[in-house]
């Protein structure tokens, strides 16, 4: 028959694809080591949040701060992003977008797209972090906004 | 000829190696032996083996300054890829390779194989077991944190007791290239943690394989 295949070729062909499975999982996370990561640029500490028009579109997007604070990036209503510490000065909750503005769950304080308070419990707006676009249509972020 | 054989011929008339790593490779094992106690000297070197490779990626993007030591550590944990994984690897291994070795000369010591002809083989033994205790005191203060910082604080402190006064004053210092723990400290640590032990270990090892390929594995109970 064309399709027999004899035991030994079968344990190569099993051996040969293990082997390979055996390569694949070592050299894959090896070269991954070795390609510098992407999250930093030259100059320092910013960070590559993504795309410009991928955060127009949804109006927000999350990222962790290389502090590892978790931030929220906003397009304001003229599309210029800002990139807002996402917990409450309140209580330590974490703010989410609403209609316009930014809304802490928990007891209700109000923020603006650029972070300062509308209303509600909060002492002060939502801490600032330096946002810049760059030339590949990227927007990075950087430290706080003193 | 085949291309295989063309390129076999060629090499072997060059280096000649066919002969060595044919009577390397078909070593023969005593029946008693071939049982999992009689394996850990061979772990201890596989994790060693480990360590280097393992050592040698985090150096890539390690920094031995007491400014950028702790940072460059958190760069490889979160940003680098897989950093956590080749980070965690040194570290077990590390431990594994005290607890194999350890293991090792256990068995050594109740099979009584350390018996002449074979005394040279553990006293280099313990030479490496020395060693390999060195290599985990200079590798715990690396990451520069607190508790690497103030293990290294309180293990150099001993050698302050070593009389005369003088003399513990001088090995301290030696040890910490500064009155008290900091960069010099660091940079030192470093430099024997990579480069000095690993050589002093390499040929402590050539050593104690070289002696247990001429004597062979001591015989059975």
């Amino acid at each position: 028959m064309d399709s027999e295949i004899s035991r030994r070729r079968f344990m190569d062909l099993l051996v040969g694809l293990g082997g390979a499975g055996v390569v694949f999982v070592t050299t894959w996370p090896l070269l991954r080591f070795l390609q510098p990561p992407k999250t930093t640029s030259e100059s320092g500490d910013w960070i590559d949040a993504g795309t410009v028009e991928e955060i127009q579109a949804s109006g927000f997007k999350d990222i962790l701060g290389g502090t590892g604070v978790p931030l929220i990036l906003v397009a304001g209503a003229d599309g210029e992003i800002a990139a807002l510490e996402k917990k409450c000065p309140h209580l330590g909750c974490m703010v989410a977008l609403g209609k316009g503005e930014l809304d802490c769950p928990c007891h209700g304080a109000k923020f603006a797209l650029d972070g300062t308070l509308i209303s509600g419990p909060a002492p002060r707006g939502l801490k600032r972090y330096q946002v810049e676009t760059r030339a590949n249509g990227h927007v990075f972020v950087g430290k706080e906004v003193a | 000829m085949s291309v295989k054989s063309t390129c076999k011929a060629w090499l072997e008339d060059r280096f000649g190696l066919a002969g060595m790593l044919k009577e390397q490779l078909e070593q023969t094992v005593p029946v008693h032996a071939t049982s999992w106690e009689f394996c850990f000297g061979g772990l201890t070197f596989l994790m060693f083996v480990i360590q280097v490779a393992s050592g040698v990626l985090l150096m890539l993007y390690y920094k031995p300054t007491s400014e950028a030591a702790y940072k460059s550590v958190e760069h490889i944990m979160t940003a680098v890829d897989f950093g956590w994984f080749i980070r965690s690897v040194h570290h077990w291994c590390a431990n594994l390779f005290i607890l194999l070795m350890l293991i090792h000369l256990v068995r050594v010591f109740l099979t009584g194989s350390y018996k002449k002809p074979r005394e040279l083989h553990w006293v280099s033994g313990v030479f490496l077991l020395v060693l390999g205790m060195a290599f985990g005191f200079t590798g715990y203060l690396l990451p520069w944190d607190q508790i690497a910082y103030w293990a290294t604080t309180v293990g150099t402190e001993m050698a302050a007791s070593v009389p005369p006064a003088s003399f513990g004053h001088f090995l301290i210092e030696f040890l910490r290239g500064s009155a008290s723990v900091g960069g010099d400290t660091l940079t030192r640590f470093f430099a024997v943690h990579v480069i000095v032990l690993p050589l002093v270990a390499a040929v402590f090892m050539v050593a104690h394989f070289l002696m247990i390929r001429r004597t062979g594995i001591s015989g059975p109970l």
